[in-house]
């Protein structure tokens, strides 16, 4: 009997130690006030929710002095940052090991998360698929500013990717300007995201002249004579981090899930045509 | 003045006014003209600025290419522009990579700084300067503008401003010059009337219309016409009737010298004819009487008639030259004359006068010589003389003359009756006498002073009479000195 009670108790205690180990962590979403009109946030939002159901909000108001007595209140376990400004003001306090990174650029160095950063091997399994005729990717970007992760191995598709960096912006127009030179009408060039308009509008009217392909990282480009631009999908990138949440350790993910969008007038420039499935495969298309 | 002098009221305010639309139009053109010329200028010179920026931003990507091909389509591109004379693309170190067209109107004025944008004005162009900037300075490009259009465009807009200042001067012109009609006709046409009445037309009378004040004047100065009409009419009227009786008083008048001369010839003729018969029988009787004490009371009677008939000559006489110097039938002759001697001879003349009442004569004076009429002279000494003579009893008759330069002056004094100073203005009248009664003691007919003014007169002169300051009378004579 006695034996009984102690297996008993023995029992409750093993059962009750584990039902309060296996409680899911208290997981805190910290973004700018200012930042929610910006409608990726609250996709990149919903994505994190769809994975955590029990999340909490945290809308700062700019006053970041605060952050850390904030985030003692809710007693936040793992801490996701949306945006730039607010992941550098919570890397400054004790949660730093506890955050993830979101909605931004940056390299597995400096912070963990989701950088917005597409992963080649993707990005080219895809293109492969819209641009089969394509069999030479250029990607022109800046060496501190990498739009594209690129990682050789593993590459599935038969498509090559080169990347060309440069120092700086003007090192990478420079790289843009003598690729564009040297490409012919059956090469496609990503162009630097961060490539300002004056620019844009001549690199584009240098490809449209000699019909290159430029693709581009950034979605404002579509207008300006790029071909195709690949965007992260906000909402998977949530559930990206909701996922990353229940990692214990450090970890830098790149954009897995991207979306892709079409600019029919360049297509029609370029004459490419596009199978209907592979078209309906495009999440935008403009004219 | 006098060139104003020609223009009528509304002429003078047309022209006031044309002068003032002139030079308004001249101030206005020029004003408009600086005005325009300067936002124009401002305008133009923005957009090109503006132009040459575009230049500087399309330049950007092949400067920082470096290359000379890119940079060539751009310039070409901006130069192609008809007012663009010349574009040029330089790099930061101030390396040319593409040029096309004029640069050497810009090379003097080109800026020190080429890191801002800027422009120089030349005479016929612009040199616009614009930096290329992407992150950091990379060059300059450079835009030579033609003013060409801007020039023509200035010249239009300033035939145009005048123009147009010019039909609407002369539209303003137009109107000025109804208005001024309208304004002054009123003040012209009183003006036209008033002069055709000065000029002695009648009949005239003014006519225009217009607000009650306008026509109230027009009738009261129709009425005032007529009034002055009606005035002149009856005033000529009775200046014809004064004219018609002096014509009646000339003939008569006229008719009256006539029978004057008839009386004076027979005055002349048939009054002395006889009485110098008379007086010469009545002295051949009075010489035929016996020197006999009987015929004592006869030889008086015969003297005093010879008296009466030699006072009746001198009064035939002196009727006969009052008639004559009347009737301005008397020459004076002008001759050198001393006149001591003329004194003298005349004091001779009133010597018995002189004895007779017992007076005493002074003269006073220097001898000289004078041109003058010496039988004039003569007569008015000798009247005046005679009068002194006649009116003063055991009394001093002072005579004085002396000769100035610009008068020879005589002074005829005595310490008679004298003459009272209310009759002092009449005394020179013919026939009047201070004494005009039957039985008045002194003789005389009231001619003698009269011929004395009359002969004074006949030299030029002036005479004069004033108390003698014991009593009597001082008479005084200016005759002229011809010589002066």
């Amino acid at each position: 009997m006695r034996k009984e009670i102690y297996n008993l108790l023995k029992s409750s205690i093993i059962f009750f130690s584990c039902s309060t180990f296996a409680k899911d962590p208290q997981v805190v979403i910290v973004y700018s006030a200012e930042a929610l009109g910006n409608p990726a946030y609250a996709q990149v939002i919903a994505g994190i929710e769809h994975m955590n159901s029990h999340v909490q909000r945290i809308e700062s108001t700019g006053d970041n002095n605060n952050i850390s007595s904030i985030l003692d209140a809710t007693h936040a376990d793992r801490v996701i940052a949306l945006g730039k400004g607010i992941v550098e003001n919570i890397y400054r306090t004790e949660y730093r090991e506890r955050t993830l990174a979101g909605l931004m650029y940056f390299n597995p160095a400096e912070y963990s998360g989701v950088g917005l950063a597409l992963d080649n091997r993707v990005l080219v399994e895809h293109l492969a698929r819209l641009l089969p005729s394509v069999k030479h990717f250029f990607v022109v970007q800046q060496s501190h500013f990498q739009t594209i992760d690129y990682v050789p191995n593993n590459l599935k598709s038969s498509a090559v990717i080169e990347i060309r960096e440069g120092v700086d912006s003007l090192d990478t127009i420079r790289v843009l300007g003598r690729l564009l030179d040297e490409a012919t009408s059956a090469d496609a060039i990503f162009i630097p995201a961060n490539l300002p308009k004056n620019i844009l509008y001549e690199v584009a009217k240098v490809a449209w002249d000699k019909k290159i392909i430029l693709l581009s990282t950034n979605l404002s480009h579509l207008e300006n004579g790029a071909l195709i631009a690949a965007y992260p999908d906000d909402f998977a990138l949530g559930e990206q981090l909701g996922r990353l949440v229940n990692r214990p350790s450090p970890v830098y993910e790149n954009i897995k899930v991207i979306k892709f969008a079409l600019n029919r007038r360049v297509a029609q420039h370029l004459a490419i045509e596009f199978d209907p499935i592979i078209l309906d495969s495009f999440a935008l298309k403009i004219k | 003045m006098s060139l104003l002098d020609r223009y009528n009221i509304q002429q003078r305010f047309n022209l006031l006014i044309f002068i003032s639309i002139i030079l308004a139009s001249c101030f206005l053109i020029g004003f408009m003209y600086k005005l325009i010329s300067n936002y124009i200028n401002d305008y133009t010179s923005h957009y090109w600025r503006e132009h040459t920026a575009t230049f500087a931003d399309s330049a950007i990507y092949s400067v920082i290419l470096g290359s000379t091909s890119q940079s060539e389509s751009v310039v070409h591109s901006f130069a192609s522009d008809k007012n663009v004379l010349g574009a040029t693309i330089l790099n930061s170190r101030g390396e040319l990579l593409a040029s096309y067209g004029a640069r050497s109107v810009c090379e003097l004025n080109r800026p020190l700084r080429t890191e801002e944008p800027s422009y120089a004005d030349n005479r016929d162009s612009w040199c616009f300067y614009s930096p290329i900037y992407q992150e950091s300075y990379l060059g300059y490009v450079e835009l030579v503008i033609s003013k060409a259009e801007y020039d023509l465009v200035m010249k239009k807009l300033l035939l145009g401003s005048i123009l147009i200042i010019l039909i609407f001067s002369l539209f303003f012109i137009v109107i000025v010059r109804r208005l001024s009609r309208l304004f002054t006709s009123t003040l012209m046409e009183m003006a036209m009337v008033l002069n055709k009445v000065s000029l002695g037309e009648r009949g005239n009378r003014v006519h225009f219309s217009g607000s009650s004040e306008i026509n109230n004047m027009r009738i009261t100065l129709n009425d005032m016409l007529a009034n002055i009409e009606t005035t002149e009419t009856e005033l000529e009227k009775s200046v014809e009737e004064r004219t018609s009786a002096l014509k009646i008083a000339l003939e008569s008048s006229e008719t009256a010298n006539i029978y004057k001369a008839q009386i004076m010839s027979m005055v002349s003729h048939e009054m002395k004819t006889p009485l110098h018969a008379i007086g010469g029988y009545l002295q051949l009787l009075a010489e035929r009487l016996p020197d006999d004490p009987v015929f004592t009371e006869n030889r008086a009677l015969h003297a005093k008639a010879l008296v009466r008939v030699n006072d009746l000559n001198t009064l035939i006489d002196n009727i006969l030259l009052h008639a004559q110097l009347e009737a301005d039938r008397y020459d004076v002759a002008l001759t050198s004359i001393a006149i001591a001697p003329l004194v003298h001879a005349c004091v001779e003349n009133v010597t018995p006068l002189l004895n007779r009442n017992r007076n005493q004569l002074q003269l006073i004076g220097s001898d000289t010589m004078f041109v003058s009429d010496g039988e004039v002279l003569r007569h008015i000494l000798n009247n005046l003389l005679s009068n002194a003579c006649k009116f003063t009893t055991d009394g001093l008759i002072t005579l004085t003359w002396r000769l100035t330069q610009a008068f020879l002056i005589i002074e005829v004094a005595d310490t008679g009756c004298g003459i009272p100073a209310e009759f002092c203005d009449q005394i020179f009248d013919a026939w009047w006498q201070v004494d005009m009664s039957l039985g008045r003691r002194y003789g005389g007919h009231g001619l003698g002073l009269a011929i004395t003014k009359q002969f004074v007169q006949r030299l030029n002169g002036d005479i004069s009479v004033e108390p003698n300051h014991i009593s009597g009378t001082i008479f005084t004579i200016r005759i002229p000195n011809s010589k002066s």
